[in-house]
């Protein structure tokens, strides 16, 4: 994988001695030391008894841990979450330590479709038009939530008498509510789709049709026979 | 919570066939329709009853918003997951790197340093030793 190239280096600077001192200086120094230095946490080096921070000093202050300083909860202690947080990293591939490979397949290994009536085959009308235009839109809905928490009656008789209409068939502007969108081309490989239990229906269907053809046809061909006979039996008399 | 929610889908996918056909009785209406008519708006009514008792046992259930409006747009709500899934695994590859450049950096500043401050470079190496020992 590769990796990002427009990182922000500004900060590093910060951490990098600006004298680069010998060898043989910073040995001399260390030999003296006879006090261990105090951990800071903010990446600064540490500050000498004089409270003057020197490079010579700076050779373990990148330690996350400097070795004989205690620490709260005893010696280099690191709760259990906090290291199980170190432990997942950004180098795992997550979508399997989650275990949504299964669920990564179904969605970006097949096609899915782009209309919403692909998800809602069963809806009737037009969903597949933006929500906005109609004034059907989810948004309008979080934006202006409807009244709720009153209880839900059946409505009386009297009340009913409020629902009595006029017999007649409702304006053209209004028609279009109800048809349906035409109906989509269904494919010849409705196996696949509905699996085998479609197949065997279709299959016994055909089966049916054709016994009843059979029979349909041995039928005929007695009717035939009977009529033969009888035109034999008028003929001869 | 799937058989909840399949219970409330099929309220809802009554409630829906109810109102079609309600729409189908009302756009040309018949005088002998009325008691059908009746009829439904009071199958409406249970059918809202009966939603709104679905919505206690639904509490829990949450929904990003940004699902609305691919919703709102007309399109399937299942491409909202397919890109959530691609960003996550772009953004993943993406730190992957990002490591994996870091490990090298440390790697090379670790040789160079140890060509110019070999004897510093030998007691940080200890002590980081120490610091793995008292861990594990």
């Amino acid at each position: 994988m590769a990796g990002d190239e427009r990182w922000n280096y500004g900060n590093m600077d910060m951490y990098l001695p600006q004298n680069p001192p010998s060898s043989g200086a910073i040995s001399q120094n260390y030999n003296q030391q006879t006090e261990p230095l105090p951990h800071r946490t903010d990446g600064e080096p540490p500050v000498t008894q004089n409270g003057q921070a020197t490079h010579e000093d700076s050779a373990f202050y990148l330690l996350k841990d400097m070795p004989g300083i205690p620490r709260p909860g005893g010696p280099h202690h690191v709760s259990p979450g906090a290291q199980a947080a170190v432990d997942i990293t950004g180098s795992v591939n997550l979508i399997q330590h989650h275990g949504l490979e299964h669920s990564f397949h179904k969605f970006c290994g097949k096609k899915v479709k782009e209309p919403l009536s692909n998800f809602l085959p069963n809806l009737p009308g037009f969903i597949d038009t933006p929500g906005l235009q109609d004034g059907s839109s989810l948004r309008s809905l979080i934006e202006k939530p409807p009244i709720v928490g009153k209880e839900l009656y059946q409505l009386s008789g009297p009340q009913l008498q409020g629902f009595r209409l006029h017999p007649g068939p409702i304006p053209e502007q209004y028609r279009l509510l109800h048809q349906q969108p035409p109906a989509k081309k269904k494919h010849k490989n409705k196996k696949h789709k509905h699996g085998g239990a479609s197949s065997t229906a279709s299959g016994e269907k055909e089966k049916k049709t054709k016994k009843q053809k059979k029979h349909e046809d041995s039928e005929k061909k007695e009717k035939k026979k009977k009529k033969d006979k009888k035109k034999k039996k008028t003929g001869s008399t | 919570m799937a058989e909840k929610l399949e219970q409330l889908e099929q309220h809802l996918e009554q409630f829906i066939e109810n109102t079609r056909q309600m729409g189908i009785i009302v756009s040309d209406f018949q005088p002998q329709g009325q008691p059908v008519l009746n009829q439904k708006i009071h199958a409406m009514i249970t059918g809202m009853q009966e939603i709104d008792r679905c919505k206690a046992q639904l509490q829990d259930v949450q929904v990003p918003l940004e699902v609305f409006e691919y919703i709102d747009q007309g399109r399937n709500p299942q491409l909202y997951t397919k890109d959530c899934m691609e960003k996550s695994l772009a953004k993943n590859e993406q730190v992957k790197g990002k490591i994996d450049a870091l490990k090298k950096f440390r790697s090379q500043l670790m040789l160079e340093l140890d060509k110019v401050f070999p004897e510093e470079i030998a007691k940080y190496k200890a002590a980081r030793e120490i610091v793995k020992e008292e861990h594990t």
